[in-house]
């Protein structure tokens, strides 16, 4: 089955990492050419890749860093590996790169220890890692599906990089007929991304503005709301692109249930532990160069929010689906299918 | 959308002084909310823009302590305001923050719910696609504090 775009935007070929540009989506499929982790670090700060992408630009820097110390000596690679790992870290503060960075140089750690080849043993346990969390989306996409009923229609928000088109997919093969909302999401506008992506794979699909969910949902337009996550805590708080708990209170006002698909938890232990990223208010405040507002007015830009686990009817993760009540024994529930 | 005249009121009754404005950029018009940023910019007014998908956030991180929203008409139950209304009243409720609502002489324009919802005159509903637009909503009075 072919991925849509965004379910794998970032590939290697000939030392060089491709990068999925998503602020050029959907009127280019332009990708970003990295030949090092500055790069790599720079598209994502500056958004080029971001979600889903941000993981796998992570992984793909890590393997191209490797395959450029091939043969290379422990002390020698490691510490590279580490300054990596840093440059990346420092990329974007909320998304949990520490997480990603620990897991590979783990790798490195456990190579060295073992006397194996740390640049192809890392090489090894990327590549069989990337290709057990592509199995894991799609197991997390059927979790997904099994919430959603024949004729259901589901509100969205942000871009949850191609998994919304899998979850489609998925209902589509159960024979279920499903259609989406996606909320426009700015200032980067990634609803755009997501009713591209849904419309190309042939689902209906309507964008609204942000701000248009209170008239939607009291109307009784979508029977329920799922989400992306880029944090997810211990006792199941959730942090995701702004805009996402707004979503949660309207949906908890007027009664329908609100999803949310996560990863692993790490080791934070609650939402309010998590930074929130305040990005530049020049990416509100402008608009393809044109200042959209008075001189004088000034612009806050809080990147993510945090949506507290009492919002959240169920927790979609790749090793099945957690009832927030059943915190935190649930997380050792679905461990097993969770593991990498 | 503020009237004509809201401005003047806030003068007077939340002076510059005491008070600064977080103001939501009310899409799918955003251009719209201009002339009033300029006129209270000109009072003294601190004045931030906020996107629409920040007003739980902002609200829920204690930064704001009254919230606005402008009405066209009201019933014995209900008010009619401009799209987006709603959910800032709902998460006004949720919060904890009195919402009061203030007459507007601004003029709606009717839905265009179809193919297309702009932004700064660029038509952002990719091909395919269908939008969703509510320039009027009604809000029911449940949710308001204070009706001026």
């Amino acid at each position: 089955m072919e991925l849509p775009p965004l379910a794998w935007s970032v590939y290697i070929k000939d030392d060089k990492v491709f990068i999925l540009d998503e602020t050029k989506l959907p009127e280019e499929k332009v990708y970003i050419a990295v030949e090092n982790y500055l790069e790599a670090a720079k598209a994502i700060t500056e958004m080029k890749t971001r979600a889903f992408g941000q993981v796998l630009t992570v992984f793909y820097t890590f393997l191209l860093t490797v395959r450029h110390n091939r043969g290379e000596k422990a002390e020698v690679i490691l510490p590279r590996l580490k300054k990596v790992g840093g440059a990346l870290e420092s990329a974007r503060p909320t998304f949990a790169f520490k997480d990603l960075n620990k897991k590979i140089l783990g790798w490195a750690e456990r190579a060295r220890e073992e006397g194996e080849d740390i640049p192809s043993f890392v090489e090894d346990e990327i590549l069989a890692f990337l290709d057990n969390l592509k199995k894991m989306r799609l197991r997390r996409a059927d979790y997904a599906a099994s919430l959603i009923k024949d004729g259901e229609a589901l509100l969205t928000h942000c871009n949850v990089s191609g998994e919304m088109v899998l979850i489609g997919r998925a209902c589509r093969e159960a024979g279920k007929r499903i259609c989406f909302y996606a909320t426009e999401t700015r200032p980067y506008f990634q609803g755009r991304l997501t009713s591209w992506e849904l419309a190309e794979d042939g689902f209906d699909v309507t964008l609204l503005p942000d701000n248009a969910v209170g008239s939607l949902i009291s109307e009784c337009y979508c029977q329920l709301v799922m989400v992306g996550s880029d944090r997810v805590a211990l006792n199941g708080d959730v942090v995701n692109k702004v805009g996402t708990f707004q979503l949660a209170v309207a949906a908890k006002t007027f009664h329908i249930p609100f999803y949310v698909l996560v990863q692993e938890p790490g080791s934070t232990a609650s939402g309010e532990e998590i930074p929130i990223e305040e990005r530049d208010v020049r990416e509100l405040l402008y608009y393809k160069g044109r200042q959209l507002y008075p001189e004088k007015v000034g612009g806050y830009y809080p990147a993510f929010d945090l949506t507290p686990v009492s919002y959240i009817t169920r927790l979609i993760t790749f090793g099945g689906i957690i009832n927030p009540g059943e915190l935190p024994q649930g997380w050792k529930k679905v461990q097993g299918g969770m593991k990498n | 959308m503020p009237g004509k005249d809201f401005a003047e009121f806030l003068t007077e009754r939340y002076p510059a002084e005491g008070w600064s404005l977080l103001c939501a950029e009310s899409r799918p018009s955003e251009n719209i909310i201009n002339d009033s940023l300029m006129e209270l910019t000109s009072r003294g007014y601190e004045t931030t823009i906020i996107s629409d998908n920040m007003i739980g956030f902002t609200l829920s991180k204690k930064k704001v302590d009254l919230v606005f929203i402008y009405y066209h008409w009201i019933n014995t139950n209900s008010v009619y305001c401009q799209g987006g209304s709603l959910l800032t009243a709902v998460l006004a409720k949720e919060l904890g923050i009195p919402c009061h609502i203030y007459p507007t002489d601004y003029s709606v324009k009717t839905a265009d719910n179809g193919h297309s919802i702009c932004f700064a005159g660029d038509n952002i509903v990719p091909k395919g696609v269908k939008s969703f637009v509510q320039q009027m909503e009604k809000v029911p009075l449940s949710y308001i504090a204070k009706r001026w």
